[in-house]
């Protein structure tokens, strides 16, 4: 979408000055386009941990999130700006306040944890039934698989009828933070999801 | 280019720095570090320039070397101390021709520094040893740990290892064992040190975490401070605090003291910044850090304890 225009006017450059302008707009390297990105979750589901590996740095100090982090990563021509958002139950309610211009929203869910699987269930259930999230794409990280105990990311889509979700496009991704198996392919889905989007 | 102008520049500086310690040498009659020894108030000053005239040294690489081996293998313990300081002294004073009957004051402070230096390390040995400790279950000396802190905070009994009430606490859910994270046990020996040593004061902070609106999650916010010192520490910039503390040990309770203090300070800024909710931690976090390094990053920095509850 960015690129189009600039492509066009290039190819009219015998038409002095502004030739030689969008010759320089060609030139100069298009910038990122910016996604906003959700990433929400119980605590200890691996939020944080998920985010610090997206951007490729050290995992193994990872403290309870109090309040929020974000970091920005760039891939293929896209600028992921992810907002990670703490967990804990009582710092959920304020999870409503980053909702806007949301582009993707990341569910996590530790796969290991089947006593929680109820309350997850329950959480991710009000998400979907917010107006400021509505159609917004939904990717669910079915995390810890490295863990023995761990569902597989079948059984929890099942378990939580992500099949009844009819308004959006989403996917279920197995993965592990730890590792960072499941990762990339969950990003590429992303990628994947807004292309057309942002074409639009 | 940059490059070879940085390499050019640092052979230039060293070679001048090692022509001025020739130079002064001859002129006084001293070495380095007796220099260094004679010429410096006691603390972090003389410590940290008797540590890098040590680092820079090719006469002394061996000693200086074979000495830090010691605390960074963790093996820097009460038992042999002293020998080690001793080796390393004897070392020093053999290879720069210090008759150490005549410059007893000069193998007394050198000794001291040294000290210092190895305590340093030891701690930061000592203190990544626990933070790679997991809470365990079936120990249970951890398990003791978690029931003291919450003895220590609350009159009425808990249940148990799980339980809805860990968050009165701060905890963020009703297993506290799953918040201590990259922190193992260090963070949870912080806070046991915390609230035993200064029961009233943490009892206070702890009140004025649960304020209705100004108010967080006292242990989560607590393990996020054992983050902040805990990088401090790796950092080395901890040394001002540390050398001028002028202990003749210094330990893991140090690091708890300085802990003690740290979530006091917190606390004190999270209050005066009036927060308009809980997602501001960040921001008062990072501010928190900012001011905490500006501190530290003075030489006669001593950072200093508030021990009662009618001093914050």
């Amino acid at each position: 979408m960015l690129l189009l225009p600039t492509m066009l006017t290039s190819r009219s450059y015998d038409s002095g000055s502004e030739g030689l302008l969008a010759l320089l707009r060609k030139l100069k390297p298009s910038p990122d386009k910016e996604l906003r990105i959700l990433l929400l979750g119980l605590d200890n589901a691996g939020k944080t941990t998920i985010l610090k590996k997206i951007a490729s740095e050290d995992i193994t100090h990872i403290t309870p999130t109090q309040g929020f982090n974000i970091k920005s990563v760039s891939t293929q021509g896209f600028k992921l700006v992810v907002w990670d958002i703490g967990g804990q139950r009582k710092i959920r309610p304020y999870w409503q306040n980053y909702f806007d211009s949301t582009d993707i929203l990341i569910y996590v869910i530790d796969s290991a944890d089947q006593k929680r699987f109820e309350e997850t269930g329950v959480e991710l259930y009000e998400l979907m039934q917010c107006d400021k999230l509505v159609r917004v794409p939904l990717l669910v990280f079915a995390n810890k698989q490295d863990l023995m105990n761990s569902a597989s990311p079948q059984d929890i889509a099942d378990g939580l009828n992500l099949n009844g979700i009819k308004d959006r496009t989403w996917q279920i991704q197995g993965c592990s933070a730890l590792t960072g198996e499941g990762l990339k392919d969950g990003l590429e889905w992303v990628i994947k999801t807004v292309k057309p989007m942002t074409k639009r | 280019m940059w490059v070879k102008l940085y390499m050019m520049f640092t052979s230039v500086n060293t070679f001048f720095h090692s022509f001025c310690k020739g130079f002064l040498r001859r002129l006084t009659n001293l070495c380095e570090l007796q220099r260094i020894c004679y010429g410096t108030t006691k603390g972090y000053e003389r410590t940290i320039r008797i540590e890098n005239s040590l680092k820079k040294s090719k006469q002394l690489a061996r000693v200086w070397t074979s000495l830090i081996r010691i605390p960074e293998k963790g093996r820097y313990t009460e038992s042999n101390s002293a020998h080690t300081l001793e080796a390393a002294v004897t070392g020093i004073t053999l290879l720069k021709q210090v008759k150490p009957t005549y410059h007893r004051e000069f193998v007394r402070s050198l000794r001291f520094s040294l000290n210092h230096i190895c305590s340093y390390r030891q701690l930061e040995f000592e203190a990544e040893h626990v933070r790679r400790m997991k809470f365990d279950t079936s120990d249970q000396n951890h398990v003791n740990k978690l029931l003291i802190l919450w003895e220590s905070l609350r009159d009425d009994p808990i249940e148990g290892l799980v339980s809805k009430k860990w968050q009165d606490i701060g905890f963020q859910g009703d297993d506290p064992r799953t918040d201590f994270r990259g922190m193992g046990m260090l963070g949870l020996d912080n806070l046991v040190f915390f609230v035993t040593q200064y029961n009233n004061l943490a009892r206070h902070v702890l009140s004025r975490s649960l304020h209705p609106k100004y108010g967080y999650s006292f242990a989560i916010v607590g393990i996020n401070l054992t983050h902040l010192i805990h990088n401090l520490l790796r950092q080395g910039k901890l040394k001002t605090h540390l050398y001028n503390a002028m202990r003749a040990v210094v330990g893991i309770e140090d690091l708890h003291k300085l802990y003690c203090y740290v979530f006091v300070e917190f606390d004190r800024l999270w209050l005066a910044e009036k927060p308009r909710d809980v997602m501001e931690f960040g921001r008062i976090r990072d501010k928190f850090e900012q001011i905490l390094v500006e501190r530290l990053e003075r030489e006669d920095c001593v950072l200093s304890g508030r021990g009662t509850v009618e001093e914050i």
